[in-house]
């Protein structure tokens, strides 16, 4: 059995010493960094161990202090790869130096790199050799700069004022043109013309502002391709200029419908850093609202899947229920969709009086409406007639394109971060992992709904077993501290103050959290120089990695059960385009 | 298939069978569903006649708080301002005079104070980081305007009523979340 | 002057006032089913439904008509202006012209000059009036596929494409349900397949296969969901009407919604006694209350019964998907043509099978 102990060594005697350096990090991930002609080879090498690309993101290290003795680079290429077997990451690192450096694609290797490596190359301008289609991504065609370089204004006040003169609106338009032949599609085939037909951006059916061009021989898809980043609002950068302590709210907004699970995803990361213990409660608070959340999400895309089949009223009923729950969310949160309730060492408040009795009244009701969506929904035989073997794809393609969370369980793979590697206490609770076998939309759906069981019963434990204790940890590095002592002593006056204002101050490193999101597994990477704010905050989408693989689900079949692939998907917008 | 554990749950998923194939009986079920749904209480409330209860800790608009005797709690630190990641704080802070004691309690206060309610998130972190409890987020949406410069909140939109000299508008921007703190005390 | 004089003027003006009467009825019902459908839908999704226009939301109708009136007209500048126009106008053309044929009542009687008339309440009474009926619905495919080319966007002509693919292929079905029915009646004309009904076993009772295949048909070709394919919102934005704006929308949706009301009418003209009063012998009654009141009953049985029917398209609506384009082939050429080719040699099996005598 190869750990990774064995894996650095194989890569130290095949690479030699010096184009491999080893960092350590705070989160324990196995960093190396290797050169940068390596990358292929040390990519090849890994994926027999580490199948699926996690995220690869770049950094712009020119202004990073307190590297403590890292190799020297201006760029960095930063690869996570998973193994299921190992269960473990890899992080590799590649420095790169001069203003816009190159470095080799390995989207030969990784097929989902494709999307990662034109992102990387759209927000640091750091050049893929051997990409088959390196144009950007998130900004528009015409934008100048790359945004995620330190030198790139972080908001519009420093950009001068916005005018549209005409030429500039006639270029705009221009870019937007959809020209089939810079994507290798042709027009003809032999005997039919194509038609290039533009689902979105303004479409009922894409959930959001998602463009995708489809290459059409009648009804029948010959190729897709997806156009994203409309929704883009430079949540990375934003993480470069808020504290550490005032980005959580932005984090609400990256996976709208997940809610605080954003937070989770965002504090365990900095919390790694900052070396902070979570008392208990305020783990079982976080965990249950989390599941809440995920119950909350699922039912959204229930009703919207339902919906994109042409089944009009279940959404409605599903609403109903989200209310309930948004009414439980808002008596402890004081939010609904963007809770913001999570702090640095905890959650912002203790839980309400009398939440135990609006949460057993939940517990109490839905697995009714469930068994009526059961019945309503997956057992209508149209529904199943409409997502049975559509938008099929085996285990080893969903690893190979990325596919986490329910993607991943329904093609028959028991895979949940929550239990492989459990954070915030879930190693405590019992529930199960469903799994569906086909890979095709409808098992997407079953898996998913059996998820909300399975969330409502961590539900019910957190509610049975609610552990006494601290809302907040005791460290000087939580923010704000525990509001009790604050007006009682000067020290925690002052370090309240600090926190609040300039924010904490992390100590530096890296860290990357992974939680098993409402969509899939969403992380986020933080690098500390040890300021009052990241240095680079990457965040990685489930969304992200399961529309790069839609297209390639969804050629063959038609528009309308691309509708229902988008739908079975469950993607957010603002969780492609951060 | 891979079981890593006996955790796993595999789902249901027989074939469909011919009955099923007809559409019929569970498009029947369906139409049962809906039928029954027409008799259920309705989940929605007539607006602006109605209107939804907010928990007591709902984050609606805020309110800049004024102590027992109607003096402003503001000292002006700024810490508002510094926390709101939306940056939609602006404040000038003023000494007071004598003779003012009667009008803020400390000895240094927001002679301005505003918010921009289009930027605002509505996030909390001001009522969270403000040490003197002078700003808390009140269970009011913002109303709607036709003019950006409607939503910048000046100090007399955000200032709570006098509990001295308007004892009962100042009871009604309490709201419902003091009736009920005092009920939960009570209790 | 002798021939003019020969002109039996009080039978045109006669049928003028029933035209009148009976296009403004479908348009008023029409408006009223948007209000329905909305309330319906509504209610089955725990919602209110407007409520704000009038008690109960009651001149919601009104606002809307009056909303689509108002605004501002758009022609896509790369549309053929004539064919654009023209669509909406087929659409709501045909769909008017169905309530020709089909009888809304008994006879009317009055006294005029010392003569007496007896009106019946069908404006054509003509002996072929299903073929007739089916020769204009055929026609309404026209509305939607010159509206859906006409718009020169790709989303209305593929939305046009599936609608017309659709109608024609139903109307096989539909047309040889009818067939059977046929033989049982034993005539194409629409009075007499009602008058064969009143105080009798409704047709439904004979041939309920018929009846349902009919009513899928119906469905179908009304392009409600479950077969809603030319306008399904999820995937083609509305299909055909996309590009319409103003009364020209407000022409398409309302011809679907007259359509809607006409093939009721027509399902309860065929199979469930048309205008008969369930459970009452309609003669019994006639000589109690006078024709007249008669006619009134009846026309108000014919509506109540429509009403349903108008009703269950709603209920269906908001409960199921919709089909995909292959499936909805499939289920019309592989199941419901069998079907009905089978409902239909049963049926002439056992009328064969009367002649000669044999009893059931």
């Amino acid at each position: 059995m190869h750990d990774s102990k064995s894996i650095l060594l194989h890569l130290r005697t095949t690479f030699g010493e010096d184009g491999v350096y080893e960092q350590k990090t705070i989160d324990q991930i196995p960093t190396v960094w290797v050169s940068k002609n390596n990358i292929i080879a040390v990519a090849t090498y890994l994926k027999t161990f580490y199948p699926l690309l996690y995220d690869l993101c770049g950094v712009d290290e020119r202004d990073r202090s307190r590297k403590n003795g890292l190799p020297s680079a201006d760029f960095t290429v930063v690869y996570h790869f998973f193994s299921f077997d190992l269960n473990d990451f890899i992080r590799i690192k590649v420095g790169l130096h001069g203003e816009y450096p190159s470095i080799p694609s390995i989207t030969s290797v990784y097929v989902n790199a494709n999307w990662y490596e034109r992102e990387a190359y759209d927000m640091f301008g750091i050049t893929f050799e051997g990409h088959p289609h390196l144009t950007r991504i998130l900004m528009p065609l015409t934008w100048k700069g790359h945004p995620l370089r330190k030198e790139h204004p972080a908001r519009a006040t420093e950009m001068g004022p916005y005018q549209l003169y005409d030429e500039k609106a006639d270029i705009e338009m221009e870019a937007l043109r959809f020209k089939p032949e810079e994507w290798g599609l042709k027009e003809h085939s032999d005997d039919a013309d194509f038609m290039f037909l533009n689902i979105g951006p303004q479409h009922p059916g894409t959930h959001g502002v998602l463009r995708i061009i489809l290459q059409l021989d009648g009804e029948d898809i010959v190729e897709a391709v997806p156009e994203i980043g409309f929704h883009h609002r430079g949540a990375e950068k934003m993480g470069e200029r808020q504290s550490w302590h005032t980005y959580i709210p932005y984090t609400d907004r990256i996976d709208y419908l997940g809610g605080v699970m954003n937070n989770l995803a965002y504090l365990l990361a900095v919390e790694k850093l900052a070396g902070i213990e979570i008392p208990d409660r305020a783990k079982t608070i976080r965990v249950m609202l989390c599941e809440l959340f995920r119950i909350n999400s699922h039912l959204v895309w229930f009703g919207t899947f339902a919906q994109d089949l042409g089944q009009l009223s279940p959404v409605f009923y599903m609403f109903t229920d989200r209310e309930k729950i948004f009414d439980i969310i808002e008596a402890v949160c004081g939010g609904r969709m963007h809770p913001n309730w999570f702090r640095i060492g905890g959650v912002a408040q203790d839980l309400p009086n009398g939440w135990d009795k609006l949460v057993r009244d939940f517990v109490n009701y839905f697995p009714k409406q469930l068994r009526e969506y059961d019945k309503m929904v997956m057992r209508n035989s149209l529904f199943k007639a409409r997502t049975r073997g559509i938008g099929i794809y085996t285990r080893e393609e969903a690893i190979e394109w990325g596919v986490t969370g329910a993607g991943l369980r329904a093609c028959g793979y028991e895979w949940d971060f929550r239990k492989k590697r459990p954070y915030s206490g879930y190693e405590n609770f019992d529930f199960e992992i469903p799994i569906a076998h086909n890979g095709d939309c409808y098992d997407r759906a079953v898996v998913r709904v059996e998820e909300m069981r399975q969330s409502l019963r961590i539900v019910e434990q957190c509610l049975n077993n609610m552990p006494e204790g601290l809302y907040k940890a005791d460290h000087p590095l939580t923010t704000p501290p525990i509001k009790k002592y604050t007006m009682q002593d000067i020290e925690t006056l002052i370090t309240h103050f600090l926190n609040v204002s300039w924010g904490p101050v992390i100590p530096p490193g890296e860290a990357m959290s992974c939680i098993e999101a409402t969509k899939g597994a969403n992380s986020y990477y933080l690098v500390s120089d040890g300021n009052t704010a990241s240095y680079r905050t990457r965040i990685r989408t489930p969304s992200f990695a399961h529309l790069q693989m839609v297209p390639y689900i969804g050629k063959g079949y038609t528009v309308a059960d691309l509708l229902s692939i988008l739908g079975s998907v469950d993607y957010v917008l603002a969780d492609i385009d951060r | 298939m891979q079981h890593l554990t006996n955790r796993a749950k595999p789902v249901d998923r027989k074939p469909m069978t011919a009955l099923e194939k007809l559409y019929l009986w569970n498009i029947a079920k369906g139409m049962w569903i809906t039928l029954k749904h027409i008799f259920k209480r309705k989940a929605t409330i007539n607006f602006p006649e109605q209107r939804r209860e907010f928990s007591p800790v709902f984050r609606g608009l805020q309110v800049l708080n004024r102590d027992a005797e109607g003096r402003e709690n503001c000292t002006a630190c700024g810490l508002c301002a510094v926390a709101c990641p939306a940056e939609a704080i602006t404040m000038e802070a003023a000494e007071r005079q004598p003779g003012e004691e009667h009008l803020y309690r400390e000895e240094k206060y927001a002679a301005k104070y505003e918010i921009n309610m289009l930027r605002c998130i509505f996030c909390g972190l001001c009522e969270e980081a403000c040490p003197k409890d002078a700003v808390y987020l009140s269970e009011t949406f913002a109303p709607s305007n036709y003019q950006r410069k409607g939503f910048i909140y000046g100090k007399e939109d955000l200032l709570i009523p006098h509990p001295k000299l308007e004892p009962e508008a100042y009871q009604q921007a309490l709201g419902t979340r003091a009736k009920r703190q005092e009920k939960a005390s009570s209790n | 002057m002798i021939t003019l004089l020969a002109i039996d003027w009080l039978f045109i003006l006669e049928k003028l006032i029933l035209i009148v009467s009976i296009i403004s009825i479908s348009l008023v019902i029409a408006m009223y089913e948007t209000y329905a459908e909305r309330k319906v839908a509504a209610v089955m999704q725990d919602r209110r439904g407007p409520n704000r226009a009038g008690p109960f939301g009651i001149l919601q109708p009104l606002a809307d008509g009056l909303k689509l009136f108002m605004k501002e007209e758009i022609i896509p500048n790369t549309s053929n202006r004539f064919l654009f126009v023209l669509g909406p106008c087929m659409a709501m053309l045909t769909a008017m012209m169905t309530s020709a044929v089909i009888p809304w009542g008994g006879k009317i009687h009055f006294t005029l000059f010392g003569a007496d008339r007896w009106v019946s309440l069908q404006i054509a009474d003509i002996n072929i009036g299903i073929l007739y009926i089916f020769g204009v619905v055929s026609m309404g495919v026209y509305g939607i596929m010159i509206g859906g080319w006409a718009s020169n966007n790709k989303f209305s002509l593929m939305a046009a494409m599936r609608g017309a693919s659709q109608v024609i292929s139903y109307e096989l079905p539909m047309g040889l349900s009818l067939i059977a029915l046929l033989m049982l009646t034993g005539s194409l004309k629409m009075s007499s397949i009602v008058g064969g009904q009143i105080d009798s076993w409704y047709n439904v009772l004979y041939q309920p296969l018929g009846f349902f295949i009919f009513l899928v048909c119906a469905f179908a070709e009304c392009n409600r969901t479950p077969f809603d394919l030319p306008e399904a919102e999820n995937e083609l934005n509305f299909g055909y009407h996309q590009e319409y704006s103003s009364m020209k929308l407000g022409f398409y949706l309302f011809a679907e919604y007259i359509n809607m009301f006409i093939s009721s009418a027509v399902m309860v003209s065929l199979f469930w006694g048309g205008y008969d009063i369930p459970f009452i012998k309609d003669a019994n009654l006639a000589e109690q209350i006078g024709y007249n009141w008669l006619a009134a009953l009846q026309g108000l049985s014919m509506f109540i019964k429509i009403a349903i029917f108008i009703f269950a398209f709603m209920w269906v609506r908001w409960t199921i998907p919709r089909f995909r384009y292959d499936q909805l082939m499939n289920l019309g050429w592989k199941t419901l043509i069998p079907l009905s080719l089978f409902n239909m040699i049963i049926t002439a099996l056992v009328v064969l099978l009367r002649e000669y005598g044999w009893r059931f």
